[in-house]
């Protein structure tokens, strides 16, 4: 067996599934930024939904679902676990290697971290346009 | 998987078939029965590299078999692009198919296999659709716009195939 003891407890005991809402829901909501990616090698989804202080900016809840395969369900949950606490630019400093590493992914398993930046990446940016702030990071665009 | 060898074999030409999306089923497998019989390996004027080929052969058939996989080839023999060049999507179909994967995750687990039922003649509706969206776009000329709507349907359809992989309840591999 390749998987890690880590992949397999986020995968067996994910952290944070869920939403704030349906996509509809929280169209209108300022403090909540909605991130849709999909992986289109094996046709797997993955939402991930912060929700910020707007006091502090920074993330204080994070949601995510995943269709897809355990590493892909690891990868998310392990997201949400990490940005909870940190602010947006914070949160987009972290790159899919550090999943990898955290989790020990094998090489045919590293799309499933990048899916999860993807992920990170457009929640911030869907939360940046709704509250007018400029993108700050230059490689938001690189996907 | 595909573009992981620098020149892929053409599964159409290995089988003699022609170079096109509507397959004739029967000719597939006469083609194949003959080309197994042709490179049994106890056959004493088998060619050396009887294994091989026949592992080839078998490759062409399954890949030729497959709606999905035979587009696909058949895309990137037309000089079309890969997922990889070309990770297009129609309009707002990632959040139309996280809805949809989230009702029928929800319909499965209050319903069990009445929902796994009405769900899987929903995706080969589904399939059946992309099916006749991406023959009719094969009949077309094949310019760089058409090779780029027919890239478009087969990242769609990837979705699709995928949540019919998963419809089944011993799906959960990792």
């Amino acid at each position: 067996m390749a998987y890690g003891p880590k992949v397999i407890d986020h995968y067996e005991h994910p952290r944070n599934v869920g939403n704030f809402g349906t996509t509809a829901d929280v169209k209108t909501r300022k403090d909540i930024g909605v991130g849709v990616v999909g992986a289109p090698e094996c046709g797997d989804v993955m939402q991930i939904q912060i929700k910020v202080d707007p006091a502090s900016g920074k993330i204080e809840d994070a949601k995510f679902k995943c269709f897809g395969c355990g590493s892909a369900i690891a990868s998310s949950s392990l997201a949400t676990e990490w940005i909870k606490g940190m602010s947006v630019d914070e949160a987009l400093q972290i790159k899919n290697t550090d999943i990898v590493e955290e989790l020990s992914l094998p090489p045919v398993k590293i799309h499933c971290s990048v899916l999860a930046e993807d992920a990170i990446r457009s929640a911030i940016s869907d939360y940046k346009k709704k509250n007018g702030i400029p993108e700050t990071a230059p490689s938001a665009s690189a996907h | 998987m595909n573009g992981s060898s620098p020149t892929p074999t053409n599964p159409f030409t290995l089988l003699g078939l022609p170079q096109q999306f509507s397959l004739d089923r029967a000719a597939l497998q006469r083609a194949w029965l003959a080309g197994t019989a042709r490179l049994h390996p106890d056959r004493p004027d088998a060619p050396p590299d009887a294994a091989r080929q026949l592992a080839a052969l078998n490759h062409a058939k399954s890949t030729l078999e497959d709606p999905e996989s035979r587009a696909n080839s058949l895309l990137l023999l037309l000089g079309g692009p890969t997922r990889e060049q070309d990770k297009s999507l129609p309009p707002a179909f990632l959040a139309e198919i996280l809805e949809t994967r989230e009702r029928m995750e929800s319909e499965i687990a209050a319903e069990h296999d009445d929902a796994r039922r009405r769900w899987e003649r929903w995706a080969e509706d589904r399939r059946r659709e992309y099916i006749a969206r991406v023959n009719d776009l094969f009949q077309k000329t094949p310019t760089p716009e058409t090779l780029r709507a027919i890239r478009t349907e087969l990242n769609a359809w990837r979705y699709i195939e995928r949540l019919i992989e998963q419809i089944e309840p011993d799906h959960r591999t990792m």
